[in-house]
């Protein structure tokens, strides 16, 4: 296998990869912080 | 996340498209007689390429929205297809770079559509650190949203240029869809295609993911503002 082949596809889909779990686990904090904040301003009222 | 449901559909058929896109580059697309493997940078390179050219289509209507009726849909709109075009161009740039490389034995020319290119990643890239610039205690969140849908216009200029460039100047970079055809054999084409759409697919995942994160911070944003205002 040609090397240079790898190191373009090694680049470009470990960054989509990475991007795309990054959106996910940042998606899933900011849920669980309105949850959260939504809670609070319950308790509040 | 709003999209939820659409979301997750839409990225297995992303996923299983681009799956078929492999299939397409490493089974069905012969490999070119000059090049040899290298050539199949191309079909992940240009629909790269591609998109993050369409991102800034994006950035450039929802800024133009965004000016229009103050949307802060818009102005979020904007800043997700800006992070994604800064992302899909510069991944065009190191593989065209890697191709660049085993093509024409240099890691970077300065050629008309890399330069334009890379002018035009600088420029994007900037946009997103104006947009990060607020949480410093930089511009208000109003006003930097204004500076940015003005930016997110005047920026555009360059896409254009990068399109058209390899065609009004003296290039080596290959303008494929400029000549009929771009030598390129039918199954090529083909695999030029399918890529093109299952990247289409993966672009509008990350988009609608990218979308649906920035309202949640913007709505978690407004609840603290609320709560301590």
């Amino acid at each position: 296998m040609n090397g240079y082949l790898v190191a373009a596809n090694a680049a470009v889909w470990f960054a989509l990869a990475a991007y795309g779990t990054l959106l996910v686990l940042r998606g899933r904090a900011v849920e669980r912080r309105l949850k959260q904040l939504e809670m609070l301003r319950e308790r509040n009222d | 996340m709003p999209n939820k449901r659409i979301l997750a559909p839409l990225a297995l058929a992303a996923l299983a498209a681009l799956a078929v896109g492999q299939w397409f580059i490493w089974a069905y697309a012969p490999i070119e007689e000059t090049m040899g493997l290298v050539q199949k940078i191309f079909y992940i390179h240009m629909p790269l390429a591609w998109w993050a050219l369409v991102s800034f289509f994006v950035v450039f209507v929802a800024s133009i929205r965004h000016l229009m009726t103050r949307s802060a849909a818009s102005d979020i709109l904007a800043g997700a297809a800006a992070e994604l075009g800064v992302l899909l161009s510069g991944l065009a740039l190191v593989s065209g770079s890697i191709w660049g490389r085993a093509a024409w034995n240099v890691w970077w020319t300065w050629d008309p559509r890399l330069t334009t290119t890379l002018i035009m990643w600088f420029v994007y890239a900037g946009y997103l650190v104006l947009r990060g610039s607020s949480a410093g205690g930089g511009m208000g969140g109003e006003r930097r949203a204004m500076v940015c849908a003005v930016l997110g216009v005047v920026a555009f200029l360059d896409v254009p240029l990068v399109f058209y460039s390899a065609r009004i100047w003296r290039s080596v970079h290959p303008a494929v869809l400029a000549s009929q055809g771009g030598g390129l054999e039918p199954e090529m084409w083909h695999t030029v295609l399918v890529n093109l759409l299952a990247f289409g697919l993966l672009w509008l995942t990350l988009l609608l993911l990218r979308f649906g994160l920035g309202r949640a911070e913007e709505r978690a944003q407004a609840m603290l503002q609320g709560r301590e205002g």
